[in-house]
C-alpha cells in the first residue's frame, strides 16, 4: 500500500504553540475568584495522628476551607486506579484521599487549605495544629516482610502481591549447567521528574458540574473524583491538558480529589500545583527491587537455568504496584528462550514514598539484572556479547517461561546485530588514565495494558463540508506525539491534509474516553480506533464516489482531497463534492469506533501463565563508554538503539522517542537515586537529586527496524516505554568491559566504580 | 511559593545601602544575583529577614586594575568575569573556575561578592580567589572599611567573619600573569553540580624549580582552605613524578571532607590526590 502521510517525519501538531510559550498547561490557566490550595503533609514517615486542631487556621483572614480526613464524604476507597473494568480483588488496593488514623509516609497529604492567595495558603498550613504519636515504622522490605514486622497499614500484611512463574524442572536445569552466575541486584527509587509538576484548576459550573482542568495522563479518574464525592459519576467532568512530561507519574490521581473537595466546599474555583519539592516527597516513584539472580548455561553457550528472586518497595500504599509486579514477574527471565525457569516475586508496604508507575513499568529492573547476567556468563564462556544473546533470545514461534507463544516476527536477533555493529571499530584511548568500554544489551517490553484488563479506546471521527475534518478522542498527549499519530490516520486514510484536521482531546464531557496514556498504549489502542473510524467513512465516500464517477469501488483511491479512479487518473471527483452529496443525502459523515485490545482472564492464583500482553516491542541498546581509572566518572561517548517499532507512522517522533528513552534511563544507570534514609528523603531538590543535563547528553544513534508485524495501526508497534529499557544494562556492561568491575547496584556512580577497581586489585 | 513575611528595601546607592543595611542590623540580608537566596527562602532556611536588594548598584559592578592589582567589584557577574580578557589573562585561575561555574544561566545571575559572602565551603568562585591569596574589601556604617584577607574570611560552612551592616563591596589580588594556573572541579554532571572536591592552584617558576605555589581546595573542609604543607613541600623543588606522587599523599592529610548524599569521606579524599595531580599537570602543560 503506497502510504502519502503515515512513515513520513511530520512536525508535531502541538510544536509551535509550546515552541511559542502559546500552550495553556495546567498552571498557566486562572479564573476569575480563583482561590490557591496547598496541602499539609505529615512530617514523619509513620505515626499515630492524636489530634487535628484547624482552627487557627480557619481564622486567618482569606481563609476558605481547611479540610482533613473528616470532611472527605469517601476517604476510604477500595480502588482500582483508573480502570472501569473488573481486575480481581489482588490488583486492587487502598485509595485514602487524606491521611487518617495513622500517617504511612513522610509527605503524606493530612489536611488541605484553599485560601484567596498562596501566601495566605501558606500561612494557614503552619497553623494547622497536629499532634502526632511517632511509631518505629518499618523501611527495608526484607524487614517488613519478616513475622512481627511492624505494620504499615492498619490491618492488612505487608505484602501487597505475589507471583510466581514455573517452567521445566529448575535443579535438574542448574544440575545440568556447566556454568552457574549468581548476583544480585539493586535498583533504587528514582523520580519522574517531568518538567512540569502536578498541576489543575477546578470550578463548579452552571450546571453543579465540577471540571477539574489538570495535568492527567488519566481522565478516567472523574469516576474515583465522584466517589471520593459520593457524586454520580456524570457529575464530574475532567478536562485533560497537554502535558509538561507524566513518565507515568500522572497516571495515578494527584491533584483532583484535592481540587474537587475544596471547590465542592468552597464553591470557587480553585488551582493546586505541586512545588518541585512535594512533587519530589510525595508523589509516587519507581519501585526499587532487591533481585536475586542465578543463571545458568551449557558450556556451548546455550542458557538452560535462569532463577529469580524479586523484592519490590511498594512504599506506603498499594496504588499500580500489583501491576507492576506482574510486569516485573513476566519479564523476570527476558527475552531468552530458556528451558528451566523459576520466578518468585514479591511486593512489601513499608513507610517510604509511595510507588507506583514510572515509564519501563517493572520491565526494565529485571532488565537490569538479566542483562548483566548474560553478560558475566558470556565472560566465563568466553563468547561476545552478541553471539551468546543471539544464540539464546527469543525467536518467532518460541515461548516465554509463561507459556505465551510469539506468533509474530520476533525481531530480536536483528536489532542486537544492528546496534552492536554500528558501533563501529573499537579504538583505544590516547589518555593512559582513560579505558574504553563497550556494552550490548537487548530487551522487551510490551505495549497495551495487561490482557485480563480487557482494554478498549473510542474515537470519533468527522468530516466537515469544507473538506476538513475533526476528531475528538479522550487522548491524553503526554509531549509524546499521541495527538499528532491520530491526526496523520486520518489524513492518510481520508487523503486531506494534515493541516485540514482538528483533534480535539482529552475531556472527558465531550471525547469519546480513549483510556489512559499509559503501557505505550496509545498508537495501538485510539490509533486502532482512529483508524477504524476514519475506514468507515472513507468506506461510504468511496461508495458514492463509485455511483458518481460510475467506476467500481475497488478501482478508486483517495488522495490529494480527491477521489481518483486507479485506471483512468483523469476521471475523478473532488472529495468537496462527495462530501455535499453525502450531506445531502443524508450519508453519516462522522464515526465512533472502538476498538477492543484482545481479552484474557484475570490471574486465578498467584502461579502466571500464558497471555499476560497483548504484544512486545523488542528492541536493543549498544553504548561506548569512557571510564576514568581514577575518579571512576563514566562518560557515554556512544549510543545506539535499535527497534522493531513495526512501522514508523512519524519518524521524527519514534526517534525522539528513541532518543528520549535513552536519556531518561542513562540517568538511571549513573546518577539517579532519592536517597530515603528511615523514610526521610535525603535528596528533597533537584540540587541533590541530579538528572542529566543538556552537557551530559551523548548523541543518540536511532536504527528503525520495520518489520511491519505490530498490533498497532499499519502494523505499527508502540515505543514509548520499550524506548528506555535496555540502556541502563548496556552502560552496566560497558563499564565491565573498560575496567573489570561489575557494578550490581544503580545508580552507577563514580565512587561506586573506583572503590568496586581498588577493591579488585 | 510566595516570599511572605520579608520586607524588601531596594537602595540606590553604596552609600544609602550601608544605611539600610546598618539600620536593619541582624535582620538584614542582601540581595544580588538572588541564586542562593531564594532556594534558601523556598527551602524555608530563610524566614523574616529585610532582603535588601544591591543589583542595581553600578558602583559595585567591574573589573579595575591599578598597577599590579586586580579589583572586581561584588557585583561583577561569573559571566562578566567569563567574557572578562583581563581575567583571562591576569587570574586565568578564576577564569577557569568561571567556566565550569553552574550554568550559562546561574552564571548569568550569580556574582562574585554573592559567592564570597554565601561562604559555601564548595565555592567555586572563592577557591580560585583563595590560591589568589586574595583580599575581601568590605564596607560599614559602624566600621568603615575592612580589608580582609580570604583565607581568613571564613569560619565554617555558611559562616564568615562579616558582620551584620557590613557590605562586600570588592575583592581583590596581585595579577598573575607570569605564572601557571589550574582549576579542576570535580562534580557528579557536567553542568550544574556541586562541587564533591575541587582545586585551584597558582605556581611561579624559577627557572623549572617552584619558586611559589599556592593551593587552594574546595568541599573538603568546612570552609575553602589552603593546602600550606604542601605547598611547603613543593616549594623549592623541581618538579618530577617522584614529588608529585608525594605531594599527592601529603595533600590528603590536609583535608577533612564530610560524608553526605553525594559522596563520602573516603571518596573525596581520594580525589583530593588525583585533582592535585591533575592540576600541578595542568599548570605545567
Amino acid at each position: 500500500m503506497e502510504l502519502n502521510v503515515i512513515g513520513k517525519g511530520l512536525p508535531k501538531v502541538d510544536a509551535w504553540a509550546k515552541v511559542k510559550g502559546k500552550t495553556v498547561y495546567a498552571d498557566d490557566f486562572s479564573l476569575p475568584g480563583m482561590l490557591y490550595a496547598k496541602v499539609l503533609r505529615s512530617k514523619y514517615p509513620a505515626a499515630r495522628i492524636l489530634s487535628i486542631d484547624t482552627s487557627r487556621a480557619k481564622q486567618l483572614p482569606g481563609v476558605h476551607a481547611v479540610l482533613t480526613a473528616k470532611d472527605v464524604p469517601n476517604n476510604n476507597l477500595r480502588a482500582k486506579f483508573g480502570q472501569s473494568t473488573d481486575v480481581g480483588a489482588q490488583f486492587e488496593g487502598l485509595y485514602r484521599v487524606l491521611a487518617e488514623e495513622k500517617v504511612r509516609f513522610l509527605g503524606e497529604p493530612v489536611a488541605l487549605v484553599a485560601a484567596e492567595s498562596l501566601q495566605i495558603a501558606e500561612e494557614a498550613l503552619d497553623l494547622i495544629e497536629v499532634t502526632y504519636e511517632p511509631l518505629p515504622g518499618v523501611f527495608d522490605p526484607v524487614e517488613a516482610l519478616k513475622p512481627g514486622a511492624y505494620p504499615v497499614g492498619e490491618n492488612e500484611s505487608n505484602v501487597v502481591s505475589r507471583f510466581k512463574i514455573r517452567k521445566g524442572d529448575i535443579d535438574a536445569g542448574f544440575a545440568a549447567a556447566d556454568v552457574i552466575v549468581e548476583n544480585t541486584y539493586h535498583v533504587p527509587f528514582v523520580d519522574h521528574a517531568y518538567l512540569e509538576p502536578e498541576s489543575g484548576v477546578a470550578w463548579l459550573d452552571e450546571d453543579g458540574v465540577i471540571n477539574i482542568r489538570v495535568s492527567t495522563q488519566v481522565i478516567e479518574h472523574f469516576r474515583t473524583v465522584a466517589e471520593v464525592l459520593g457524586l454520580p459519576q456524570n457529575r464530574v467532568r475532567v478536562i485533560g491538558t497537554w502535558l509538561g512530561g507524566g513518565f507515568g507519574g500522572k497516571e495515578d490521581i494527584t491533584v483532583e480529589s484535592f481540587l474537587a473537595l475544596l471547590v465542592w466546599k468552597t464553591g470557587r474555583p480553585v488551582k493546586l500545583t505541586y512545588t518541585r519539592e512535594e512533587s519530589l516527597l510525595a508523589h509516587s516513584k519507581r519501585h526499587p527491587f532487591l533481585m536475586k539472580y542465578k543463571t545458568g548455561a551449557t558450556k556451548d553457550g546455550r542458557i538452560i537455568a535462569l532463577e529469580a528472586e524479586l523484592i519490590a518497595d511498594a512504599g506506603a500504599y498499594t496504588y499500580l504496584t500489583p501491576w507492576v509486579l506482574l510486569y516485573a514477574t513476566v519479564n523476570a527471565a527476558g527475552p531468552y528462550d530458556i528451558p528451566n525457569v523459576k520466578v518468585d516475586s514479591v511486593a512489601v508496604l513499608t513507610n517510604n514514598p509511595f510507588t507506583s508507575a514510572n515509564r519501563g513499568f517493572g520491565a526494565i529492573q529485571p532488565n537490569v539484572a538479566y542483562e548483566s547476567q548474560v553478560d558475566e556468563l558470556a565472560r566465563v564462556l568466553g563468547m561476545d556479547p552478541l553471539t551468546i544473546r543471539q544464540k539464546n533470545c527469543l525467536r518467532q514461534g518460541a515461548s516465554l517461561a509463561t507459556g505465551f507463544t510469539f506468533d509474530r516476527y520476533v525481531a530480536l536477533p536483528e536489532v542486537a546485530e544492528k546496534a552492536w555493529q554500528a558501533l563501529g571499530p573499537a579504538k583505544e584511548s590516547q589518555d593512559k588514565r582513560i579505558r574504553i568500554g563497550r556494552g550490548l544489551a537487548i530487551g522487551m517490553m510490551s505495549y497495551g495494558r495487561l490482557t485480563f484488563l480487557h482494554d478498549s479506546s473510542r474515537s470519533y471521527v468527522k468530516l466537515e463540508l469544507d473538506g476538513s475534518a475533526v476528531i475528538r478522542c479522550g487522548v491524553p498527549d503526554l509531549g509524546g506525539g499521541q495527538a499528532q499519530a491520530l491526526c496523520q490516520i486520518v489524513a492518510e486514510e481520508l487523503g486531506i491534509p494534515i493541516e485540514k484536521i482538528k483533534i480535539y482531546i482529552s475531556d472527558t464531557a465531550l471525547t469519546p474516553l480513549a483510556g489512559t496514556t499509559t503501557a505505550t498504549r496509545q498508537l495501538y489502542m485510539s490509533g486502532n480506533a482512529t483508524l477504524k473510524a476514519a475506514r468507515e467513512i472513507k468506506e461510504r465516500l468511496l461508495t458514492k464516489a463509485s455511483t458518481m464517477l460510475n467506476v467500481r469501488k475497488a478501482y478508486l483511491k483517495i488522495e490529494n482531497e480527491k477521489i481518483v479512479s486507479l485506471v483512468e487518473p483523469g476521471n475523478f471527483v473532488s472529495l468537496k463534492d462527495v462530501i455535499a452529496q453525502c450531506s445531502s443525502e443524508g450519508i453519516e459523515l462522522f464515526c465512533e469506533a472502538q476498538f477492543n485490545a484482545p481479552f484474557t482472564d484475570i490471574p486465578a492464583s498467584e502461579l502466571i501463565t500464558g497471555q499476560t500482553h497483548p504484544d512486545f516491542t523488542f528492541g536493543a541498546y549498544a553504548v561506548e563508554v569512557a571510564v576514568d581509572l581514577e575518579t571512576g566518572v563514566v562518560e557515554v561517548q556512544k549510543v545506539v538503539a535499535c527497534y522493531d517499532v513495526g512501522k514508523a507512522l512519524n519518524v521524527l517522533n519514534v526517534e525522539g522517542q528513541l532518543e528520549g528513552g535513552a536519556i531518561y534511563c542513562l540517568g538511571y544507570a549513573l546518577m539517579e537515586e532519592l536517597v530515603v534514609d528511615q523514610g526521610r528523603l535525603k535528596t528533597p531538590s533537584f540540587s541533590e537529586y541530579l538528572i542529566p543535563t543538556a552537557a551530559d547528553v551523548p548523541d543518540v544513534e536511532t536504527i528503525l527496524v520495520e518489520s511491519g508485524s505490530g498490533l498497532g495501526p499499519y502494523g505499527a508497534k508502540g515505543v514509548g516505554e520499550p524506548a528506555c529499557n535496555s540502556i541502563a544494562p548496556a552502560i552496566l556492561n560497558a563499564i565491565r568491559d573498560a575496567v573489570g568491575v561489575r557494578i550490581t547496584s544503580l545508580p552507577a556512580t563514580p565512587e561506586k566504580i573506583v572503590f568496586a577497581m581498588q577493591k579488585k586489585q | 511559593m510566595g516570599v511572605s513575611g520579608f520586607a524588601y528595601i531596594s537602595p540606590s546607592t553604596k552609600e544609602e545601602t550601608l544605611t539600610v543595611l546598618s539600620e536593619a542590623g541582624e535582620k538584614g540580608r542582601i540581595v544580588a544575583g538572588s541564586t542562593n537566596v531564594l532556594p534558601d527562602i523556598r527551602a524555608r532556611k530563610i524566614a523574616g529577614c529585610i532582603l535588601v536588594d544591591i543589583s542595581h548598584l553600578r558602583e559595585l559592578k567591574g573589573i579595575e586594575i591599578a598597577g599590579d592589582t586586580v579589583t572586581i567589584g561584588s557585583l561583577t557577574t561569573i559571566s562578566e568575569l567569563l567574557q572578562s580578557a583581563v581575567i583571562a589573562k591576569e587570574a586565568g585561575v578564576l577564569w577557569q573556575a568561571c567556566r565550569c561555574f553552574a550554568d550559562p544561566l546561574v552564571r548569568n545571575r550569580a556574582t562574585i561578592g554573592g559567592n564570597i559572602a554565601n561562604a559555601s565551603p564548595a565555592a567555586d568562585g572563592v577557591v580560585p580567589l583563595l590560591a589568589l591569596e586574595a583580599t575581601v574589601n568590605v564596607e560599614s556604617k559602624a566600621r568603615g572599611k575592612r580589608a580582609i584577607p580570604l583565607d581568613e574570611f571564613f569560619t565554617g560552612p555558611g559562616k564568615s567573619v562579616l558582620e551584620p551592616g557590613e557590605l562586600i563591596t570588592s575583592v581583590s589580588f596581585a595579577k598573575t600573569s607570569a605564572m601557571k594556573s589550574a582549576f579542576i572541579k570535580f562534580g557528579l554532571r557536567k553542568a550544574m553540580a556541586i562541587s564533591l572536591a575541587s582545586i585551584g592552584m597558582v605556581v611561579g617558576f624559577n627557572g623549572d624549580t617552584i619558586a611559589r605555589v599556592s593551593i587552594a581546595l574546595g568541599a573538603l573542609a568546612p570552609t575553602p582552605v589552603r593546602a600550606r604543607e604542601t605547598e611547603k613541600y613543593l616549594a623549592g623543588k623541581k618538579i618530577d613524578d617522584e614529588i608529585i606522587a608525594r605531594a599527592s599523599e601529603l595533600i590528603k592529610t590536609e583535608v577533612n571532607p564530610i560524608s553526605d548524599v553525594r559522596a563520602s569521606r573516603d571518596y573525596r579524599q581520594h580525589l583530593t590526590g588525583v585533582l592535585f595531580r591533575r592540576a600541578i599537570e595542568a599548570a605545567l602543560a
